[in-house]
């Protein structure tokens, strides 16, 4: 027993050096520390960032995308904090992980290009209500409380074909809509109980806890990744999931998805009517195969309804492919990143520039 | 369950070396065998369970048919040619038969051929079983309980993608197996499961990040220049290497947490000084199921030069194409092949000169480049999708390509953006396979280790593969083992 007790113990020494070391090494390179995880302020109980929270974002460990920044007050990436409540006219971005842009410096995001584009506004008055992995019903929700908060000049929602595929998941802290019968409802996001405890104290000490922290956070993609994987690597259960992703492009989920897409078209057109602000839908593929020679560029079935439906309530819609075309064929910049297919600085610049163009002739 | 996933590092296999550790203290071995055939079927049977009954019965039909022929009945030649030739018909029904079909023009196969999927590990527990047949007939085979035939065969460390296990390895040690529990042994396979599981999933994977999307671009029309192509062809032969190599250890390991030792596959294949030198190195269990049951059978070196190099074609051509059914693989089978034979000539040639030191002395200097060119060659028809895909590639190596030109829609992207990087990497992986020692010297090492130290180095390394684990599940899960496909 004693040299039982003699072999664990040097087991788990040999096992806390390594982790000391493995710790000294992430804390000299520029690794992934996670944003937390919290029930937004003013935007709650949707669960976004921790407010106040430092963060380094690396793509993998090739380290070709890097950046460092802050979660404003509001729980949004962001260096500056929102214009308080009531403080007058506010000009909104609404959309996922493009809008939230956490691998580009804040001064290439959207909001901030819109801003210093956009004339006659301030530019801390145009604010990004970007959270990675949101999809329509939280931005139905991230509306309805700006339009709460301050006295909306204009919104303008980016929308990808993910964010519309998603709408009937209820995932652990975010918003989603339900049918019941032929009406559709916003189910709002529960209040959750974020996980602490002695043990999530010192794992958010630890620059490994943060870093594996924030790889093993359930976001909404990575429940469909691991899903996705569980399924490959147990086929016969394939049959028990149905993939969301696969059922893009198939007409009975374009059947399915078009009445919640008509009814998130029709709820901003109707809040857009009582607020008397402006509304943009910009509208992109997320990912186009980026393999292919001559790509053959379509929105996707679903945006494409997201189109149909704003156009016929004579909603504005920009589509912003030419931009991401001409800065990649003319100008010889690659608009996206290798690794995760969302915009590159220059990009995000361009594609700012253009929705600003637009919103300057709209208002 | 992959070895490299959370669900069988930290439930399954924790759960069954608890259940065997309890079984060894208080139950004979009889009871601790029968507890690995259960967990070794449970652990085939989650991926696919119709899956399990086909085994089940491959073992049953097998197991008799190798009882017969060590008994010795009139028919035994009979028998043994109906015994292989059902294990032929159902690796050929399951694995094959779309390909041949394809090959000679079929096209609109019938629904049930279509919907034929590739049973796991197919290939090997096949070919293990018809080692024992052949060996029953030859009266090699000391009398086997079921049970010990049974594990042998099911044993989970080595079902899915091998060490190919000849009964003579493993067979015995079943019978010797005594009741005490090895923990020196146990340390050792922990120590060495968790240097496989960082070989699969820092370098493996890290080295398909950078092989793989070239392949694919290719496969899609993409073009390449020089440089992405020999980065994903070094890429890949070390991706190859670290992904199977890695699997063989932890089944290797896992193996010697129950006390049996299976037996290595790999001895640092790209030192290899010839290509007859590498196939003594690599997968070195199929290299001699391939030399005993075909090469052998066929006649070997027995009837001359020419019947000899015959034979070394054949027996790699099936080699070739028993990792897939594609007429790649049999072309990689046919190239190395070709390579065995000329390595054969140039050795009688060098034996029968008179300037014999020099050009042994020129071997030396050349042989270990030139093996490794010829592998790497290898391995991009190894691992492309077409002949066109794998002819783009080799065309870009060494010169014949597009320029080195992406022309494109820049979302495609890739030309040398990280370049360096992926550079480095490959230099690094390149350095860890040609200086470092592999896992049978690391294994010698900790053999004559002291116990405490032992345990020491077990703590660090299941740190790096409790990490390991963690990396892949942010990753979505853990990746294949390439050699699962075959």
């Amino acid at each position: 027993m004693k040299e039982t007790m003699k072999i664990f113990g040097f087991a788990c020494l040999g096992f806390l050096l390594t982790f000391l070391v493995l710790e000294a090494v992430f804390h000299l390179l520029p690794v992934e520390t996670g944003r937390g995880r919290a029930p937004m302020v003013r935007f709650g109980p949707t669960t976004g960032a921790s407010p106040g929270r430092e963060f380094s974002f690396a793509r993998d460990w090739k380290f070709t995308q890097l950046n460092r920044g802050k979660i404003n007050s509001d729980g949004f990436i962001g260096e500056q904090d929102y214009p308080k409540t009531g403080a007058g006219e506010v000009i909104a971005v609404i959309g996922d992980s493009f809008v939230e842009a956490v691998m580009i410096p804040s001064v290439d995001t959207l909001h901030a290009t819109i801003g210093d584009h956009l004339s006659q506004v301030a530019s801390d008055k145009v604010v990004g209500l970007g959270l990675s992995d949101a999809e329509l019903a939280t931005f139905h929700h991230f509306f309805e409380r700006a339009t709460e908060i301050w006295d909306l000049d204009f919104a303008v929602f980016v929308i990808g074909e993910g964010d519309l595929a998603d709408a009937f998941e209820k995932y652990p802290g975010r918003d989603s809509y339900v049918i019941n019968g032929d009406s559709v409802e916003l189910d709002p996001a529960e209040t959750r109980k974020v996980p602490g405890g002695l043990v999530g104290r010192i794992a958010k000490r630890l620059r490994l806890g943060r870093y594996f922290g924030a790889q093993l956070l359930l976001t909404p993609s990575r429940i469909m990744s691991i899903i996705r994987q569980t399924e490959l690597n147990r086929g016969w259960l394939s049959s028990l999931f149905v993939m969301q992703e696969e059922e893009i492009g198939d007409q009975i989920a374009v059947d399915k998805h078009k009445k919640v897409i008509e009814h998130f078209v029709a709820e901003i057109a109707k809040l857009k009517e009582q607020e008397g602000c402006g509304v943009l839908f910009v509208v992109h593929r997320a990912l186009e195969d980026p393999f292919a020679l001559k790509p053959k560029y379509d929105l996707g079935p679903l945006t494409q309804e997201l189109v149909v439906a704003a156009r016929n309530r004579r909603l504005p819609v920009l589509d912003i492919y030419p931009v991401l075309h001409r800065l990649s064929v003319e100008k010889g910049m690659r608009p996206r990143w290798l690794d995760d297919g969302h915009w590159t600085g220059e990009a995000y610049r361009a594609v700012g520039r253009r929705i600003a163009k637009e919103v300057n002739v709209l208002r | 369950m992959l070895f490299n996933s959370t669900i069988f590092a930290a439930v399954f296999l924790p759960v069954v070396v608890a259940i065997y550790l309890f079984i060894s203290a208080f139950f004979s071995k009889e009871v601790r065998h029968w507890w690995l055939i259960f967990a070794s079927l449970l652990f085939y049977t989650w991926w696919f369970p119709p899956n399990t009954v086909l085994l089940l019965c491959s073992i049953l039909i097998n197991y008799w048919v190798g009882i017969r022929l060590q008994r010795g009945t009139v028919h035994a030649r009979l028998l043994l040619v109906l015994g292989v030739t059902i294990n032929l018909g159902i690796i050929a029904l399951f694995k094959y038969s779309k390909f041949l079909l394809g090959s000679f023009g079929v096209t609109n196969l019938p629904v049930w051929i279509e919907g034929i999927a590739l049973p796991l590990a197919i290939s090997f527990y096949t070919f293990q079983q018809i080692t024992f047949l052949v060996d029953s007939h030859r009266q090699r085979v000391k009398s086997t309980s079921f049970r010990d035939y049974m594990l042998y065969v099911v044993f989970f460390p080595q079902l899915i993608a091998g060490p190919i296990v000849h009964h003579s390895d493993v067979i015995p040690q079943f019978k010797a197996q005594g009741r005490s529990y090895d923990l020196r042994m146990g340390i050792m396979g922990g120590c060495i499961f968790c240097i496989g599981m960082a070989k699969k999933v820092i370098i493996a994977d890290g080295m398909a990040e950078i092989a793989s999307p070239v392949f694919d671009g290719v496969a899609a029309g993409m073009s390449v220049d020089f440089y992405q192509a020999w980065a994903a062809a070094l890429g890949y032969t070390l991706q190859l290497y670290f992904d199977f190599s890695g699997y063989s250890d932890m089944a290797i390991g896992i193996g010697l947490i129950f006390n049996i030792k299976l037996p290595q596959n790999f001895n640092s294949p790209y030192k290899a000084g010839s290509i007859i030198e590498f196939w003594k190195r690599w997968h070195m269990t199929l290299s001699r199921f391939l030399r005993d049951y075909l090469y052998i059978p066929l006649g070997g070196n027995r009837r001359g030069c020419v019947r000899r190099y015959r034979n070394l074609v054949i027996t790699m051509l099936l080699g070739g194409l028993w990792h897939g059914a594609a007429w790649t693989f049999v072309a990689w089978g046919g190239w190395h092949g070709i390579l065995l034979a000329i390595n054969h000539i140039w050795r009688g040639f060098c034996s029968n000169c008179d300037r014999a030191s020099i050009l042994s002395r020129l071997g030396k200097l050349f042989g270990r480049p030139m093996t490794l060119l010829a592998v790497v060659v290898g391995w991009v028809l190894f691992r492309a999708n077409s002949f066109g895909a794998a002819g783009d590639i080799l065309a870009a190596m060494f010169g014949f390509g597009e320029g080195g030109v992406v022309h494109s829609y820049s979302d495609h992207i890739t030309v040398l953006a990280g370049i360096g990087l992926e550079w480095m990497l490959i230099v690094i992986g390149g350095i860890i396979v040609m200086c470092l020692p592999n896992s049978i010297a690391i294994g010698r090492v900790l053999q004559k280790t002291r116990i405490e130290l032992l345990s020491f180095v077990f703590g660090c390394l299941a740190f790096v593969a409790l990490a390991c684990l963690l990396l892949n599940l942010s990753r979505a899960g853990a990746s294949e083992f390439i050699y699962f496909n075959f």
